[in-house]
């Protein structure tokens, strides 16, 4: 039983379905409506992450390729630019090289006039430019390849279903109740095992059974304009900040994103003054991006893993934790068996972060079943509307 | 070949008969003209069968041309007369351009080509008035 | 920003009339709702507002908000929209208006059936991913490296709440689909193009259209179906007449 219609919910239900398991899956609205859905659009090269946290780097640029064989056809392939418009920039190049190297990043250095020629819309301030495999993806529909595939290997999917509660004996979790928001109705549903997925609303489903899932919600702002103003992605060359990446996708820019942290996970403002620095450090960017009409702007919350202790002092921004994810196995910390979290992470290494929790699964199952999601080929996303299978028909 | 026959699915879209088509809040003008064209069409039919009755009449002997003429005469009838003439030019010249337009010619101007065929059906129609009020 | 609880703007008071409609109910009810939102809120932070905070029971479609998913696509105030570019300002001063799509089946509220017009669209062959040349602000220069890009069609199925004759016809291939095949035909990347244009030379395919090019209206993609319709019936017709004109007719 997977609670969660999101990225970590759809890698692993299709881990599971592979290897051989019953999965059910439940989410409360439609698929990857959560968080997952809001993202950037930015298939990770790991280059933002090189010099910060090598961990993450290492994770993304593996999981950069893996998804592009598994996913063909999935993601605008242009890869993207490190761009250097200043010296304190230039003084970062180094540093972001090594670290690439260190990581596994592929990545190559373009002098200011080239850069221009790849990139017209570039700010003609522009003092080096570094090449990475980034790629913009569809964020939803790369996730709904999943579930799709999912779906094919018998997974029972239930959109519109939401968890009221986990049933709960002995200090065993045998179950869930569940809420059909379609039919009104209300139901039982028994599992061997649940797997908390819900991302940002994790502690609410780990409070159900009475267990901590020590996160900290961490909301960013994202503007959508009107134009194409690159063809690959623009990065800044600088250690991590705001609005210092435009990911294009279709006819649209997106720019984003800021940081800071909340307590309640449905809908995060989006403060206005956020905007206005995408707008700002946007343009620095590719300087047309000012005057872009707005398309959209809407927040997105990080499900992020770990907790800011006290002793930190200032508000966090949220930044400060790594985006790496991990795996709860509530028996271990807090004597609850029957229940799973999976929470932290970032779309790029959904495929991964499903590994480990499948893996976590079939252990607590005696499931002796090897990962083949590395190797699997995933179903086109229509398949996901047009395909049936055995599934809960609730007409 | 049909792939809806493939599917088997065809029969989920809510069947509204006709009131799936007339739809009027929210339409753009390229609505306005196969609404236009759809009413025009309908009323075109009906106007066959109110001729063929007066034909009909017509068959009733000698005597009955002159119940006819009178009927032409009638200034309702004329006015009729020439609601169907405006019919018909807006019907046609509408129709001309969903020919073009319906193979992929000049489909960029669609909006253009309506309102001139209207403004054409206009002016036409205040001529035909004018003629057969005698004014011109 | 460092602080930890950011207020919410102080913006105004607006009404909202949602169609609620139970599972498999004959006739929706309409439901009114009233949200305080900021002066740039969409239409779709407002219903989820509704939805988080006033009323769980609401049930609506939505993903990424910046119109790329194509799941949040209602009526509004009789107009076909994507929710969440639609800003509440744009809308009037008076209460909204809002319910599902047209032509598809409403499973709640305001979700419908989208499986219909992913039925429609598989035939269709179209990849996910095109070739795109030119860069915004980019007219008149020589053509760039070309890069590759989605697709615009967002799948989003207002184009086929729009259609009269989706309203009225079930077989009707539906915008959609034809748009979606002139797509392949154009840029057939692997796929069959003779074979999709022998799919939609039908009577339900290119030729059920009636030309409101109401489809061209609303999509909020840029796709123009009705032009793609139309140009898959100038292909056609160019090929029949071209079988005409050649020694002989030949049918394939």
């Amino acid at each position: 039983m997977v609670i969660g219609g999101g990225a970590t919910g759809a890698g692993v239900a299709h881990d599971l379905a592979l290897r051989g398991l019953r999965v059910t899956l439940l989410e409360r609205g439609e698929l990857t409506s959560g968080t997952t859905g809001r993202h950037h659009g930015l298939l990770h090269s790991g280059g933002r992450y090189a010099v910060g946290d090598q961990e993450s780097a290492i994770e993304c640029i593996k999981e950069n390729q893996i998804l592009r064989r598994i996913a063909p056809g999935s993601f605008e392939e242009n890869g993207g630019l490190f761009v250097a418009l200043t010296d304190e920039d230039m003084d970062y190049l180094n540093p972001f090289l090594d670290a690439c190297e260190a990581c596994g990043i592929p990545a190559t250095v373009h002098q200011a006039e080239a850069a221009r020629r790849m990139e017209p819309g570039l700010n003609p301030a522009v003092k080096v430019a570094v090449e990475v495999p980034d790629a913009t993806v569809d964020p939803m529909r790369l996730v709904l390849r999943f579930f799709a595939t999912a779906r094919r290997n018998g997974a029972d999917l239930r959109t519109f279903t939401e968890v009221t509660g986990l049933a709960c004996a002995a200090r065993t979790v045998s179950g869930v109740l569940a809420r059909d928001l379609v039919t009104e109705r209300e139901y039982e549903l028994a599992a061997d095992l649940v797997v908390n997925a819900a991302g940002p609303w994790s502690g609410q489903i780990g409070q159900m059974a009475g267990v901590t899932v020590p996160m900290q919600l961490s909301p960013g702002v994202l503007l959508a304009v009107r134009g194409r103003f690159c063809g690959r992605v623009l990065n800044r060359l600088h250690r991590s900040a705001d609005g210092d990446i435009i990911v294009p996708q279709r006819g649209l820019s997106v720019v984003g994103t800021t940081s800071w942290v909340v307590d309640d996970p449905d809908v995060p403002p989006v403060p206005a003054d956020h905007v206005a620095k995408m707008y700002a450090e946007g343009s620095k960017l590719v300087p047309a991006l000012a005057a872009a009409e707005r398309r959209s702007a809407w927040s997105a919350v990080r499900p992020l893993v770990g907790a800011v202790t006290p002793s930190r002092g200032a508000a966090s921004t949220g930044r400060e934790l790594s985006r790496t994810f991990q795996c709860f196995d509530h028996k271990q910390a807090e004597g609850v068996e029957g229940l799973v979290t999976i929470t932290g992470g970032k779309a790029t290494t959904l495929r991964a972060m499903a590994e480990t929790g499948a893996d976590v699964v079939c252990a607590k199952l005696g499931i002796d079943a090897a990962c083949r999601t590395a190797q699997t080929v995933l179903a086109p996303h229509g398949a996901y509307y047009t395909e049936r299978g055995e599934r809960y028909d609730r007409d | 070949m049909s792939a809806i026959s493939r599917t088997g699915r065809s029969a989920r879209r809510p069947l509204r008969g006709a009131a799936g088509w007339a739809r009027v809040r929210g339409r753009h003008l390229g609505s306005a003209a196969f609404l236009t064209n759809r009413v025009t069409g309908l009323l075109l039919i009906g106007y066959l069968y109110l001729h063929l009755g007066v034909l009909i009449m017509l068959t009733e002997g000698a005597g009955s041309w002159g119940h006819v003429l009178a009927l032409f005469k009638n200034h309702w009838f004329l006015g009729l007369e020439s609601l169907l003439i405006l019919f018909i030019l807006v019907h046609g010249l509408n129709g001309l351009r969903l020919a073009l337009v319906g193979t992929g010619v000049g489909v960029r101007h669609q909006r253009a080509w309506f309102t001139a065929a209207i403004w054409v059906s206009a002016a036409l129609y205040v001529v035909v008035v004018l003629a057969m009020f005698g004014v011109i | 920003m460092t602080e930890t609880e950011i207020p919410r703007g102080a913006g105004q008071v607006r009404r909202f009339r949602i169609s609620r409609q139970g599972h498999g109910a004959a006739r929706p009810r309409v439901e009114e709702f009233e949200v305080a939102v900021g002066p740039d809120a969409s239409l779709l932070e407002a219903l989820r507002e509704i939805r988080s905070h006033q009323d769980r029971s609401l049930t609506l479609r939505y993903s990424c908000c910046h119109g790329s998913c194509g799941t949040c696509g209602m009526r509004v105030n009789g107009h076909e929209v994507l929710a969440c570019v639609t800003p509440l300002a744009s809308l009037g001063a008076g209460p909204v208006v809002v319910g599902p799509l047209a032509n598809a089946r409403v499973e709640h509220d305001l979700v419908v059936d989208m499986r219909d017009l992913y039925d429609h669209l598989e035939p269709a062959q179209r990849p996910l991913v095109r070739q795109d040349e030119r860069l915004a602000g980019q007219e008149g220069n020589p053509p760039g490296p070309a890069f590759a890009r989605y697709e615009d069609c967002i799948e989003c199925g207002l184009c086929v709440s729009a259609c009269p004759i989706a309203g009225s016809d079930p077989l009707y291939l539906g915008p959609a689909a034809l748009a979606a095949a002139w797509r392949t035909v154009q840029e057939p990347r692997g796929a069959d193009p003779s074979s999709v244009l022998a799919w939609v030379d039908d009577e339900q395919g290119c030729w059920r259209c009636h030309a409101s090019f109401e489809c061209t209206e609303v999509c909020p993609s840029g796709v123009d179906p009705a032009g793609a319709t139309m140009a898959l019936r100038r292909e056609l017709t160019r090929r029949k007449l071209g079988q005409i004109t050649r020694r002989g007719r030949h049918r394939p």
